[in-house]
């Protein structure tokens, strides 16, 4: 007796091996083997070595599988003297496996030979078959997408495409049946549908779909009766079905619904064509879906950015001032950062005259386009009621700071209250002539007071409320003296909570040690290096909130001094002496009292060091350029500008060295500098048509 | 400048009135050789009047360079501002500085 078997890996199956095509391949094992090696019995094997299906024929001998190591002993075919197996390969793989048992070597080689010939016959066929067939479904895909994609260019309306493609599922195959689904919430929800049955909401955790909702993938179910012992009520539409397909939408891992065909008449077999062809068009479907979801984005963006745009056109207008021009007793920077959302912080300054300046720094509670608003409105109650004026017997005086923060509290806290909004303010006046700051804080970050004589700094703030809490408030004032040399800052809670990617926020105390270590700078520099600090703690990740701080300095002394000493030098570092040489003829130019040899020491270094760094970083040496020395000399200091063209004088960016047992060779010049004067100032000007920057050196005689 | 030797001592004298960006360059070229495989070498700076960041680095590297050749450095003979600015970087704390030249080698033990 003789054994065939013929065994197919089940990756074949996978693929979709036509069934018509192992149907074939049994038949005509049926047909031409028995003839040849009568009596004969046929076992047709599908599927991997050891996990066949059998198709036999007769009593067929089973071995088990057709690999060469498998070891026939315990099988009845070891009756036979010889056993002999080979392999039929497909484009390299082996896709067969015969063994042949017989009682003889010349009969179990010719029946190997023979069934080789139809094995290899048949596959042949198989795969030529199977290439038309994977043709035929490529191309039907292609029309599909391309029909989609025409429709989609005509209407943009989402669920009117939805139901084309659909409608195109169903025409995969007559008879094929069909409902598409969306999710919305816990429900699949259908959007599409044709089908005898009306379809209902399906819940996302039963039947079917609940199964492809907890495992998104191609289901397909084909059965000789019908499906509705699988069915959940709610899907009753699929009641009738004997053969189903149902695709899940997924989008980047999200899924958006789910597509289903179906046949109701019986015998109807879903097959690889419908599964492919139903998988392109579910594709489709994700992209109609998806490219909604993207526009309503867009849309939403660009009335985000509408928003965004509107707020910052009143940050601009209504809630942010400039330094009132010709105010020079003090100095004063403004930083002020919009984040990406619409606060309500506003500030502005009044000038009273050449010696009084008014500061008001406030943030209103909440955010969007309604706290710019009543930011807005508050601040133009504080400024209305600050120029109002009083009328007594000794004569008219300006509101005190004290009357002008009751009289904007009579007029906006019951709105506030109203409104369930507060704003939280200072309001600063400086009084320069007599050296006093007025000053009232109403529930806003404190400000920092540098004070000069002390080398610290003190926090200000009171315990007045918000405006906007309670009615019956009244606003107190303290007077604040300050010296030259001191610095305020008045900021938001942007600066102070500013951010990292590890959530740790800049900080108060930080904040005064970033003005102790600056304070030498004047003011604007400080806010330049503020700024870079701000950025290099959040990394570039942006500010959650506005950052405002309005920087005063009270100027160490008058920066438009006489003109004591004018020279031009090449930007060479040869002419260091001879800079030096400027800076101590300068100083003979300063009363005598004050021409103490560490006064002078301290400015030639300080010059000397500026030079250096103007000729290395910004000038070039070898340049031919030149550097402008000007000596100015006021009645408590003097100062040596440094004007030259070039790059801007980046070092001044650069954060201070670590000096205390550093392992730098340099990098002390610019401490150096700072620890030699009292203020540095760093300006841009133009002049004839090119940039010149001007560098300030001031030491104050006392 | 000048070398000249006492004991197994190598005494510099720096001369010229400063120690700057410009003549630092200088400075650095001609005592890098003059310092190879010395142990232990005194700076007298008697003749200078000015130091700037420039010079204090040259003099840093010299320190450096005898520290890695398991030799030490001393200064003597600060001027004033030469001495203040040395204090205003706290780079009093890294040199060893001694008010005249024998008391510098002194205090190498010569």
């Amino acid at each position: 007796m003789l054994t065939h078997e013929f065994s197919l890996p089940s990756s074949e199956l996978e693929r979709g091996l036509p069934e018509e095509i192992l149907e074939a391949l049994n038949l005509e094992f049926r047909r031409l083997l028995p003839p040849l090696f009568a009596p004969l019995d046929v076992s047709l094997g599908i599927g991997e070595p050891g996990r066949e299906i059998w198709m036999t024929r007769g009593s067929g001998c089973v071995c088990g599988g057709v690999s060469p190591e498998i070891d026939c002993a315990s099988h009845p075919a070891t009756r036979h003297r010889v056993q002999r197996t080979l392999e039929l390969t497909s484009d390299g793989r082996r896709v067969a496996g015969l063994r042949a048992c017989a009682p003889n070597e010349a009969l179990a080689f010719a029946a190997l030979a023979n069934a080789e010939a139809i094995g290899r016959g048949l596959l042949t066929e198989r795969d030529n078959l199977g290439l038309v067939e994977e043709l035929s479904i490529s191309w039907e895909s292609l029309a599909a997408v391309y029909e989609i994609s025409s429709t989609l260019q005509r209407n943009h309306v989402p669920r009117v495409v939805l139901r084309q493609i659909l409608e195109r599922a169903t025409q995969i195959q007559p008879g094929l049946r069909g409902v598409l689904w969306l999710i919305e919430g816990e429900w699949f929800e259908p959007v599409a549908a044709r089908s005898g049955f009306p379809p209902s909401p399906v819940p996302i955790s039963q039947g079917l779909l609940g199964k492809l909702y907890s495992n998104p993938r191609l289901t397909v179910i084909n059965r000789r009766g019908k499906t509705e012992d699988l069915v959940s009520p709610s899907e009753m539409v699929f009641r009738s079905a004997s053969a189903i397909a149902l695709v899940p939408l997924v989008s980047q891992f999200r899924l958006l619904g789910a597509m289903a065909v179906w046949f109701e008449q019986s015998g109807s077999r879903v097959d690889s064509k419908i599964t492919r062809l139903l998988e392109t068009l579910a594709a489709q479907a994700v992209m109609v879906l998806e490219s909604e979801r993207m526009t309503t984005e867009v849309v939403e963006s660009d009335r985000l950015r509408q928003e965004i745009a509107i707020g910052q056109t009143i940050q601009q207008t209504l809630l942010l001032g400039s330094i009132p021009d010709g105010f020079d007793q003090l100095q004063i920077g403004i930083l002020s950062l919009p984040s990406q959302t619409i606060d309500g912080d506003f500030h502005d300054f009044i000038s009273h005259g050449p010696h009084v300046l008014d500061v008001v720094v406030g943030d209103v509670m909440g955010k969007g386009i309604p706290a710019a608003l009543v930011g807005a409105a508050t601040k133009g109650q504080l400024l209305r009621a600050a120029e109002r004026f009083r009328f007594e017997p000794s004569g008219v005086r300006p509101f005190r700071v004290d009357e002008v923060i009751n009289e904007a509290h009579s007029r906006v806290t019951p709105q506030l209250i109203a409104l369930d909004r507060f704003v939280t303010l200072c309001f600063g006046r400086f009084h320069t002539e007599r050296r006093t700051l007025e000053y009232a804080d109403c529930g806003h970050t404190r400000t920092v007071h540098y004070r000069r004589d002390e080398g610290r700094c003190v926090w200000l703030s009171s315990d007045n409320l918000p405006l906007g809490v309670l009615s019956e408030e009244v606003y107190a004032v303290k007077d604040i003296p300050f010296e030259p040399g001191d610095w305020f800052l008045f900021y938001s809670d942007g600066v102070t909570e500013a951010r990292n990617e590890d959530g740790e926020l800049f900080g108060e105390e930080p904040l005064k040690e970033f003005l102790i270590e600056n304070r030498s700078c004047t003011a604007g520099l400080f806010i330049r290096r503020l700024h870079q600090a701000l950025l290099a703690h959040t990394r570039g990740a942006g500010f959650s909130d506005d950052v405002t701080c309005i920087a005063v300095k009270v100027p160490v002394g008058n920066l438009a001094g006489k003109i004591v000493r004018n020279e031009y030098v090449a930007a060479d570092l040869e002419q260091l002496e001879e800079v030096r040489a400027f800076v101590r003829a300068a100083c003979e130019r300063i009363p005598a009292a004050f021409q103490r040899e560490e006064f002078v020491s301290a400015l030639e270094l300080a010059a000397n060091e500026l030079f250096s760094n103007i000729v290395i970083h910004a000038v070039g040496e070898g340049t031919m350029s030149r550097v402008e020395l000007v000596g100015r000399c006021s009645e408590n200091c003097l100062t040596i500008e440094m004007l030259h063209e070039g790059e801007p004088f980046t070092p001044f960016a650069v954060t201070l060295p670590d000096v205390v047992g550093s392992d730098a060779e340099g990098g002390f010049g610019l401490f150096i500098i700072e620890n030699s004067v009292d203020e540095i100032g760093y300006t841009h000007e133009e002049r004839d048509h090119s940039l010149l920057c001007r560098i300030r050196l001031t030491k104050r005689f006392v | 400048m000048k070398a000249e030797e006492y004991n197994d001592i190598l005494i510099v004298t720096l001369e010229g009135k400063a120690l700057d960006a410009a003549s630092s360059k200088v400075f650095r070229a001609e005592i890098g050789p003059l310092l190879t495989d010395r142990k232990k070498v005194v700076f007298d700076l008697a003749d200078l009047d000015f130091v700037d960041s420039s010079g204090l680095g040259a003099l840093l590297s010299s320190l450096r360079q005898l520290n890695g050749q398991g030799g030490d450095l001393k200064l003597c003979n600060l001027s004033k501002p030469v001495r203040a600015l040395i204090e205003l970087v706290r780079m009093n704390r890294v040199f060893d500085i001694f008010n005249s030249r024998e008391e510098a080698i002194a205090a190498f033990g010569g």
